[in-house]
């Protein structure tokens, strides 16, 4: 069974992927908001159908739902007006993102189901902590000097940019505080939509880091692929997880029609 | 035959079925009795060798817990969320396993919701409901 899931997850990864890849082609203006309405039904879909109100789990996929209709929102209004506010509406969505992945980690380890974290664990948490401190001295002394990384960025942009870098570093920390908590339990089916939303969120996070694609072949090309990919990933996150709950209830639905195989019953 | 069998699974999910709707129709104790034999019915038709197989299944109800877990939260985590529930302290008889259920509903909840820790909750109870019917006497 879990292999049958895994295929049918492969599956809407490639063609989550697939809709962004030919929306870049096709559309003038836009081009990720068919991708991102999918993703954001997928989630909705993942709020009200996975979970019971009152569930803890429920409250992180209620972020990744808003956040992904703000992305819609500031999508298409980017696409209609130009940056501006579209710009900013995405900022509060990237914000989302990592309220989601704090909120995760404290809704799952209250349950004291899972260990604390293991020594190499803290110090992976320590060193990203470190790293986000830079990021933020960096962005701190780029609002006052510009920025030594992009010297044409001033003003308002320059606000955003700093914004962006900001929740890249709360990602990267949410990020390892996550993964170490779900680490005990990553061969469990219960871990694989966590998983796959904080591998989401690393490549959204590897996306803003334009210097590194400077250099390649394609660099745009190279950025809205990962962009597209992280999008398609959280759309199967929030699969996996209706996954989950689908696979148990077919296997009761199963059983029951084997039990009315087996003879007449009441 | 192992307690994934199609027949042995059949049956805990039709005792769950029958436990779980008296339990929501509140149904009197003599209804609840009178649908459960009814359905243990169905359990005596079972060839021999299926009966010893459930029996021996049936034998270790750590095991029988484990094989929930496992596919859940990967043996780690189900192995300490079997000791937090009990197990770390003496090994978990059968009539002890209505209570680790509800401990393990407790733990799994923040984790994977009410659906699917109900459904934990719920194959336990029909562990121990099989046991009594077919090993305990």
């Amino acid at each position: 069974m879990r292999d049958v899931s895994r295929l049918r997850l492969l599956v809407a990864f490639v063609g989550l992927a697939a809709v962004g890849a030919v929306s870049r082609v096709v559309l003038d203006a836009g081009p990720m908001v068919p991708l991102l309405v999918l993703v954001a039904l997928v989630l909705t879909a993942t709020v009200t159908r996975a979970y019971k109100p009152g569930d803890p789990p429920r409250s992180a996929w209620l972020w990744l739902a808003g956040a992904t209709w703000l992305a819609v929102v500031g999508e298409t209004v980017s696409a209609a007006t130009g940056p501006g506010p579209g710009t900013w509406l995405m900022a509060l969505s990237n914000a989302m993102w990592c309220a989601s992945l704090i909120d995760a980690r404290r809704r799952i380890v209250a349950g004291a189901l899972v260990p604390p974290l293991s020594r190499p664990w803290r110090w992976a948490l320590l060193v990203a902590v470190l790293v986000g401190l830079a990021v933020a001295s960096q962005v701190a002394w780029a609002l006052r000097h510009g920025s030594p990384i992009y010297p044409h960025v001033t003003g308002a942009r320059l606000y955003h940019l700093g914004f962006v870098q900001l929740c890249d570093a709360v990602v990267l920390i949410a990020g390892v505080w996550l993964l170490g908590a779900l680490h005990p339990l990553w061969g469990g089916a219960a871990a694989r939509p966590f998983l796959l939303v904080t591998a989401a969120a690393g490549i959204f996070a590897l996306s803003d880091l334009t210097p590194l694609f400077v250099d390649l072949p394609l660099p745009r090309v190279w950025v809205r692929a990962l962009v597209i990919a992280g999008w398609s990933l959280l759309g199967v996150a929030g699969l996996a997880q209706l996954e989950l709950r689908r696979a148990m209830s077919a296997r009761t639905a199963d059983l029951r029609a084997s039990l009315r195989a087996l003879g007449p019953r009441a | 035959m192992t307690m994934t069998d199609r027949k042995l699974d059949a049956l805990l999910a039709a005792v769950a079925d029958v436990e779980e709707r008296a339990r929501v129709d509140a149904r009197s104790p003599e209804q609840h009795a009178g649908a459960r034999a009814r359905l243990l019915a169905v359990v005596s038709t079972l060839a021999d060798a299926d009966r010893r197989a459930m029996q021996s299944a049936l034998a270790q109800p750590e095991a029988f817990i484990l094989e929930r877990l496992n596919p859940l939260l990967g043996p780690a985590v189900a192995r300490r969320a079997l000791d937090l529930s009990g197990a770390r302290e003496r090994p978990i008889a059968w009539p002890d396993v209505e209570a680790v259920g509800a401990s393990l509903f407790t733990h799994l909840r923040p984790l994977v919701g009410e659906d699917i820790a109900g459904h934990v909750r719920q194959q336990l109870a029909l562990g121990l409901v099989l046991w009594r019917e077919l090993c305990a006497t």
